[in-house]
C-alpha cells in the first residue's frame, strides 16, 4: 500500500480510528503488527510471508545469539544471518543486474534469470534485520522481546520506504505506548498531509521539466538540460522528504517517534555536511554496518579513501540495481574522500578559510550545491551513455 | 555522518521542532492544533493539491517494486 | 483532547467546507466554450445538466477537427459560429470518433436533452482500425457511457481504461461525492490553459528558449508522416465506424433530433498518393448513403479546402475555420 492512495487514506482512517478508540492499550502493539500484515498483504500477499519467515529467522538468530555461550559460536550465527539476509535482497533485488554483467563479459546470454517481483519494502527491511543482528552480536542490544521485535518489523509508517529505525529506539516506546499529548497529536497530522502536498504539488509537479535528462537529445536546449537538472534535484529531495513527513507523522499518530531523515540538505557546506543532513537514517546505518566495519577512518589516509568510497559504491548499489547508482555512489565517495583530504592537507595552511566568513559559507554551499546536481543526474538517468550525453549538452 | 567514528544512533524530535521553519506553522502558531484552525488549513492544503497538483502522479522515488 | 475526537474535530471542520465548497462549484463553475483536453466525466455531466436546463442548442460532436486543433478556442468553427449568433454547445474532442460520438449522444439522450440539431463530424481516417479512436472511447465519456451500451455494442469497443482496481472504485468514490475534486483536470485546464500548473510553465519555457519551434520543425507534417493513417479497404457493417454511424442515425432518428453531418475537409494536396483512388471516393459515397439514408443531411466538405487552409492531414487552421464556418452556416440557417 502506498502512501498517496484512496485506498491508504481509507485503511488509515480506519486503523488510527479503531487504535485510538476500541483497542484496549494492552492490545495495542499486537493490533499494529495485524495492521501491518494488512497493510503490507496489500500489495502482494505472498510476500507477507517473506518478511514474516525473514522476521522470525531474524529473531531466532538474535536469540540464539543471546543464549551462546562461546564467542564463536555467536559469531556464526551473525555471519549466517547477514549472509542470508544479503542472499535474498540480493536474489529479488540484484538477480538481473548480476546476470547482466556476466552476459556482457561472456557477450552472450548465459545467466538464466528468474522473472521475479521485487518484494516492497525488501531494501529497508533487511537493513533493519542486518542492523538488528549486528546489535545483539556487539550486545548493544540486550533486551530482546518477540513482540516488541514484531513491531518493529511491521510498523506500517515506516515499512515501505523507512526512516531505517532502530530496535533499541524503537522498543522501548512500544512497552511505554501512550496516547501523545493533544498538540503533536495535531501537528503530527498536520505533518502528514504537509508531507503529501510536498510530494504531489512539488515533487510530482517537476515531471513536466526532467524529460531531457531520461530522454536527451534533439529538440532540447542547454537551458532544458539546467532546468531538468536542477528539476530533479527539487523533485528528489521534495518526494522523499515528503515521504518521511508523512511516515514520522504517521508515526507520532501513534504514540511513537521514529528518525528523522532530512535537515535542510541543501544547505550543506560541504560534502559531508550533506551526508549528516540527507536521508539520515540511511547514511548512519551505512556508516555503522559498512564504513566502520570495513575499518572507518582508524587507519591510513589511503584506507580511509578506499573505505569511503566502497561505502558509498554499496549506498549507492543500494538504491537501484544499475550501473548509473554504482556511479553515483562513488561520485560522493570520491566527494567525501577529497573533503576529508581538503579539511586535512588544505584548510590548516589557509587561514581565511577556518574564518567562516559569509563569502566563504556561500561559494561552499554552492560548491556542494553543484557538486550534489551533478551526481543527481547520475542518478536519474536511465543508463551512464545518457548521463554522459546529458553532461555533454550542459555543456556543449 | 558516514565518514565519522564517532557512534551516534539518529534521533526522533519534536514535531514543533521540526515544523519551526513551516511557513504556516510560524504564521499560526500553537493554534495550528486547534482542530477548527486545522481542519481549515488542511482545507487550504487540499485545495492546493486540487489547483496546483500535476496532471499525473507519479511512485515515491525511494520505493522497492 | 484525546486523539479521536482531534480527529473527528478535525474531519468534521474539514468536511463541512468541503461541502460548503462544493455548493458553490456546482452552482458557478463556468460553462467552458468547449471541452478542456483531458475532461472529467464530472465535467461532461455539468454540460449535458445545462444543455437539459436551457434553452434548445445545436450541440456539436466529433473530433479534433471541430474541437479546433492547435487554435485557440474562439477560432475553431463552432465557437466562429457561436459569435455570429447560434446557440451552440461544442461537445467534441480530439480523438472523436463515431463510437465516441454515438457514445456522447447516448448519455445526452438518455439524460433528457432534446437539441435544436446535431452537427457531428465524420472523418475518412476512422475508418482504419490501426487508428487510436477507431473503437476506444474515451475514458471519462466512457465511464459514463459505456454502462448504457448494448452488450453487442460494447462488445466491440475496446477497453477504455483497464480493470476497475480498488483504487479506481474508490477515486470513483470520492468524485461522487466531492465535486471540486472530480473537476480537477477542467479547473486547472481553466486556470492554466494546459493540463496543470507545472505544463503550463513548461510549455513557456520551450516556447521561450526555442525548444518549441525546433520540436514543430521536426514534426512538419509530410505525406510521408501519414502512410498508414487511411484504409482504403471497402467500408461494409462489418468495420466498427461504420457500425456506430449507423447507430448514431438511429438514436437520432428515434429521438426526432434534426442532423447534420459533416464529412470532414482532408488535404488531398498533401495526401494524394494515397487517397486520391478511386475506393476513396467509393468509401465517401457509401457513408453519404448510409448518413442520408437515416434521414441524416449531409456537408461533403472532403474535397473542399486547398493545402494552405490545413496545418496537417485534416486540422484546418484558423483562416480555414472562418471558411469552414462559413460554409456550414448556411446550412444552420445563420448567415
Amino acid at each position: 500500500m502506498i502512501f498517496n492512495t484512496w485506498a491508504f487514506a481509507l485503511f488509515a482512517l480506519v486503523a488510527f480510528a479503531l487504535y485510538w478508540s476500541v483497542v484496549p492499550q494492552r492490545a495495542k502493539p499486537a493490533y499494529l503488527i495485524v495492521a501491518g500484515c494488512v497493510f503490507y498483504a496489500y500489495a502482494v500477499p505472498a510476500y507477507l510471508a517473506l518478511i514474516v519467515v525473514l522476521g522470525a529467522a531474524t529473531f531466532a538468530l538474535a536469540r540464539g545469539m543471546q543464549r551462546a555461550a562461546r564467542e564463536r559460536d555467536r559469531k556464526r550465527l551473525l555471519v549466517l544471518g547477514v549472509v542470508a539476509i544479503a542472499a535474498v535482497l540480493v536474489f529479488f533485488k540484484y538477480t538481473g543486474f548480476f546476470a547482466s554483467i556476466v552476459d556482457e563479459i561472456a557477450r552472450r546470454r548465459i545467466v538464466p534469470v528468474p522473472s521475479v517481483v521485487v518484494p516492497l519494502a525488501i531494501s529497508f527491511f533487511t537493513f533493519e534485520f542486518v542492523h538488528v543482528l549486528v546489535d545483539v552480536y556487539f550486545r548493544k542490544i540486550e533486551d530482546l522481546d518477540l513482540l516488541d521485535f514484531a513491531v518493529f518489523t511491521l510498523f506500517f509508517p515506516t515499512l515501505v520506504a523507512g526512516p531505517i529505525k532502530r530496535y533499541q529506539s524503537f522498543a522501548p516506546q512500544v512497552r511505554a505506548l501512550a496516547a501523545p499529548d493533544a498538540r503533536p497529536f495535531a501537528l503530527d497530522l498536520y505533518r502528514v498531509v504537509l508531507g503529501v502536498a510536498k510530494k504531489t504539488i512539488v515533487a510530482d509537479s517537476m515531471n513536466a521539466f526532467v524529460g531531457p535528462i531520461a530522454h536527451p537529445g534533439d529538440p532540447y536546449g542547454r537551458l532544458d538540460y539546467w532546468v531538468a537538472a536542477l528539476a530533479y534535484t527539487v523533485k528528489i529531495y521534495f518526494d522523499f522528504s515528503g515521504y518521511s513527513d508523512i511516515a514520522i507523522g504517521l508515526a507520532g499518530m501513534l504514540g511513537l517517534r521514529v528518525p528523522e531523515n532530512f535537515e535542510r540538505p541543501y544547505r550543506a557546506r560541504n560534502i559531508s555536511e550533506f551526508w549528516r543532513r540527507w536521508h539520515m537514517s540511511l547514511s548512519s546505518w551505512i556508516r555503522d554496518y559498512v564504513f566502520i566495519p570495513l575499518g572507518g577512518s582508524r587507519r591510513s589516509a589511503l584506507f580511509t579513501t578506499l573505505n569511503l568510497v566502497l561505502a558509498m559504491a554499496l549506498a549507492g548499489l543500494w538504491h537501484g540495481a544499475a550501473w548509473t547508482f554504482v556511479v553515483w555512489g562513488l561520485w560522493h565517495g570520491t566527494g567525501l574522500a577529497l573533503h576529508r583530504a581538503w579539511g586535512l592537507v588544505v584548510v590548516p595552511r589557509i587561514a581565511w578559510l577556518r574564518g567562516g566568513s559569509q563569502f566563504v559559507r556561500a561559494v561552499s554551499v554552492a560548491t556542494t550545491f553543484a557538486f550534489v546536481v551533478a551526481g543527481w543526474i547520475l542518478f536519474a538517468a536511465p543508463s551512464l551513455g545518457t548521463a554522459a550525453a546529458v553532461f555533454e549538452r550542459l555543456f556543449a | 555522518m558516514i565518514d565519522s567514528d564517532h557512534l551516534v544512533v539518529p534521533g526522533s524530535r519534536d514535531v514543533t521542532d521540526v515544523l519551526a521553519t513551516d511557513p504556516i506553522y510560524r504564521l499560526l502558531g500553537r493554534r495550528l492544533a486547534h482542530p477548527v484552525v486545522l481542519g481549515f488549513v488542511l482545507f487550504v492544503l487540499a485545495l492546493a493539491l486540487i489547483v496546483l497538483g500535476p496532471a499525473s502522479e507519479s511512485r515515491f522515488i525511494y520505493t522497492d517494486f | 483532547m484525546k486523539p479521536l475526537r482531534i480527529l473527528c474535530a478535525t474531519a468534521l471542520v474539514f468536511l463541512i467546507l468541503v461541502a460548503a465548497t462544493d455548493v458553490g462549484v456546482r452552482a458557478a463553475f463556468p460553462s467552458l466554450p468547449r471541452l478542456d483536453g483531458d475532461f472529467s466525466p464530472a465535467l461532461l455531466e455539468l454540460e449535458i445538466d445545462r444543455l437539459r436546463d436551457g434553452s434548445p442548442a445545436t450541440v456539436f460532436l466529433g473530433d479534433s477537427e471541430l474541437w479546433g486543433y492547435r487554435l485557440r478556442t474562439e477560432q475553431a468553427a463552432p465557437a466562429i459560429l457561436g459569435a455570429r449568433g447560434l446557440r451552440e454547445t461544442n461537445l467534441s474532442y480530439e480523438g472523436g470518433s463515431p463510437v465516441n460520438t454515438y457514445a456522447v449522444l447516448e448519455v445526452l439522450l438518455a439524460s433528457g436533452v432534446r437539441p435544436k440539431r446535431v452537427v457531428f463530424n465524420v472523418n475518412q481516417k476512422v475508418f482504419n482500425a490501426l487508428d487510436s479512436a477507431y473503437a476506444t472511447v474515451q475514458p471519462s465519456v466512457a465511464e459514463l457511457a459505456l454502462p448504457r451500451f448494448s452488450p453487442a455494442d460494447a462488445a466491440l469497443v475496446a477497453p477504455a481504461r483497464a480493470p476497475a482496481t480498488f483504487e479506481a472504485r474508490l477515486d470513483r468514490g470520492v468524485r461522487a461525492i466531492w465535486r471540486l475534486y472530480a473537476l480537477r483536470n477542467d479547473l486547472r485546464e481553466l486556470l492554466f490553459g494546459d493540463v496543470d500548473a507545472a505544463h503550463a510553465l513548461a510549455a513557456r519555457l520551450v516556447a521561450a528558449d526555442g525548444t518549441q519551434r525546433r520540436t514543430d520543425a521536426a514534426h512538419a507534417p509530410t505525406a510521408a508522416v501519414f502512410e498508414g493513417t487511411y484504409d482504403l479497404a471497402p467500408l461494409d457493417d462489418t468495420n466498427v465506424s461504420v457500425h456506430f454511424l449507423r447507430r448514431i442515425v438511429a438514436a437520432l432518428r428515434a429521438a426526432r433530433v434534426p442532423a447534420l453531418a459533416i464529412l470532414t475537409p482532408t488535404n488531398h494536396t498533401l495526401l494524394h498518393d494515397y487517397i486520391d483512388t478511386p475506393q476513396y471516393g467509393k468509401n465517401l459515397a457509401y457513408v453519404r448513403r448510409l448518413l442520408a439514408a437515416g434521414g441524416v443531411r449531409v456537408v461533403d466538405l472532403d474535397g473542399a479546402f486547398g493545402a494552405a487552409d490545413f496545418i496537417d492531414n485534416d486540422h484546418l487552421t484558423a483562416a480555414g475555420n472562418e471558411r469552414f464556418a462559413s460554409l456550414l452556416a448556411p446550412q444552420l440557417g445563420r448567415p
